[in-house]
């Protein structure tokens, strides 16, 4: 009940907006804002016929198998810097390092070691994703409270155990924050590696386009970018809200009590 | 082992009835250098099966500490605790503690019923007989029915009833419990030490119990074992000799219970005593 209202409230404001944007675009003469209208019939076109197989559906597989192998690693590395202090202090100043590389400054290391296509531009997106979701998992596990180790060691729990009944749900919280934004860094790490790289995908396509002047093809391409952002977003919140309804109603509980 | 034991020998403590919970010579220091602390200087008692023992001290002198190196979660520095006859080298497995912090002890991820199984499920106990453990402590502790309620949609003092059910469930030999009540409104910490008496009753367990709070450790104990100031060492152990079941009035109303908890008093205080 309240989720569908929760839906539709969030569906407003993109109707209206691009309401307005029909309305005011729909006598424009100018070649850079094409009318919505005429933009849409390209989004049609091009995104579920003459681009569908070419561009569309590359990047889309390239941002999943990159943001995967991405959130993948960094939950995995981040476990372990989150887990052992010296691990950390050893490997957090080369983490660091390469975290303020920026991703497009990679595309030429990339296309050194990779080539242009699918591994490079795979290895491209799950290093954008990497990094946030490294320092959130690492973050998490070391925040975990130690009175929730402590009941576990002392009803015998393995370190196995410890790990995956205690140690990893007390850090999704964080590790999910992370995902979030890795999700952001690995869209735009895709849209980047098209760009720069290869010869296909929705960052070439935008480019040509803009390079050929076609423009409402420019603008069909930023609108699937946006959706695909959205999308994301959105299938990410309905895993969150699954896993995590514990948390809101645990942090509501401590705000209360610490309130009063 | 018999000349090792203090002065006072556990309640009942014939010498067939072997110790369940023994502690040698236990110090313990944090840190080292200049910067060491003696948190426990020597400490050495011996606790009868049955028994129900409650320690007191002045706060900061160690109880915790005490607590944690019996639980097998601190190592001490000097000698050794016993459970079961065994020495403790890591956590015995028939031993449960009753946290302090009883807001951060429960899971806030599992429900009720799964807080109360989880440290079954990790030693592969049956399916069947976690819900029927988890069942039976939950009713124990006047819960039943909570299991699928999370532990913060509760009160502090349901909450510890969930902690001390999830202690039964694991069936131990010995219960701790350090300082459950001390940050319960009075009433929820009445009904509390009067359900930790009758389910000691009910199931003969031996519970040691650490307070800060004397009117408590008199109510509750058969002994109670008084601490010092840190470095920490036996102040005096006193045999409580009140009738049972008690009540929180009657009981509190005995002569014989003001003359103890004046002594229990006067035992922190430092004071000198009548005997
Ligand atoms: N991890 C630690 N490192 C250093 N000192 C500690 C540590 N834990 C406790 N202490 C010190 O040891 C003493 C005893 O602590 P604790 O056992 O918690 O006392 P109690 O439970 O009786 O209040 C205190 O002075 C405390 O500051
Ligand atoms: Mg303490």
């Amino acid at each position: 009940m309240t989720r569908l209202r929760g839906i539709a409230i969030g569906l407003v404001v993109p109707i209206v907006f691009f309401s307005i944007w029909w309305v005011l675009s729909e006598r424009s003469t100018s070649p850079y804002f094409p009318p919505l209208r005429r933009t849409l019939t390209a989004f049609v076109d091009i995104w579920f016929f003459a681009r569908f197989f070419t561009d569309l559906l590359p990047s889309v597989g390239h941002f999943l198998s990159g943001l995967t192998l991405g959130l993948a690693a960094g939950v995995v590395v981040g476990t372990l810097m989150g887990l052992f202090p010296r691990f950390n202090r050893d490997v957090a100043p080369m983490t660091e390092f390469v975290r303020a590389i920026p991703t497009a400054a990679l595309v030429p290391l990339g296309l050194i070691l990779f080539g242009t296509g699918f591994v490079m531009e795979t290895f491209l997106i799950s290093l954008a994703v990497f990094f946030p979701i490294l320092v959130s998992t690492t973050a998490g596990v070391r925040g975990v409270d130690p009175v929730y180790l402590e009941v576990a060691r002392s009803y015998g729990l393995s370190f196995s155990d410890r790990l995956w009944r205690v140690i990893i749900p007390a850090a999704a919280p964080q590790i999910l924050a992370g995902c979030r934004v890795a999700i952001a860094f690995g869209l735009a790490a895709t849209v980047i590696a098209n760009m720069v790289a290869s010869g296909s995908g929705l960052g070439f396509f935008i480019v040509d386009a803009q390079t050929s002047f076609r423009l409402p093809d420019m603008w069909a391409g930023l609108i699937m970018i946006g959706l695909l952002g959205y999308l994301a977003n959105t299938a990410f919140v309905v895993v969150e809200h699954r896993l995590l309804g514990w948390h809101r109603g645990w942090r509501g509980a401590t705000r209360a009590a610490s309130a009063a | 082992m018999s000349e090792r034991r203090d002065p006072i020998a556990p309640a009942g403590g014939d010498v067939a009835n072997a110790p369940v919970l023994e502690v040698r010579n236990l110090g313990v220091t944090y840190g080292s250098g200049s910067d060491a602390v003696v948190a426990i200087r020597e400490l050495s008692f011996s606790i009868a099966p049955g028994e129900f023992v409650c320690i007191v001290g002045p706060s900061g002198c160690g109880k915790t500490t005490l607590l944690k190196s019996i639980a097998g979660l601190l190592r001490p520095t000097r000698g050794d605790a016993y459970v079961a006859g065994k020495r403790v080298d890591g956590p015995p497995k028939d031993l449960a503690l009753v946290f302090q912090e009883y807001t951060r002890s429960l899971l806030p991820w599992l429900t009720v019923g799964d807080n109360v199984t989880f440290p079954l499920a990790a030693r592969k106990v049956p399916k069947s007989e976690q819900l029927a453990r988890r069942k039976a402590a939950l009713a124990q502790v006047g819960l039943p029915g909570f299991d699928d309620k999370y532990p913060w949609q509760l009160s502090g003092g349901m909450q510890q009833r969930v902690a001390i059910a999830r202690a039964l469930a694991y069936e131990p030999a010995v219960l701790l419990m350090d300082e459950p009540f001390a940050s319960l409104d009075a009433q929820s910490r009445a009904d509390l030490e009067d359900l930790v008496l009758k389910v000691q009753r009910d199931t003969g367990l031996t519970v040691v119990f650490v307070t800060h709070d004397i009117d408590e450790s008199v109510y509750e104990a058969d002994r109670v074992i008084v601490l010092t100031q840190r470095p920490t060492a036996i102040r005096q152990i006193l045999a409580v000799d009140l009738p049972k079941p008690r009540d929180q009035i009657t009981t509190k109303a005995l002569p014989e219970f003001v003359r103890l908890r004046t002594e229990v008093l006067k035992l922190i205080k430092n004071e000198p005593t009548v005997d």
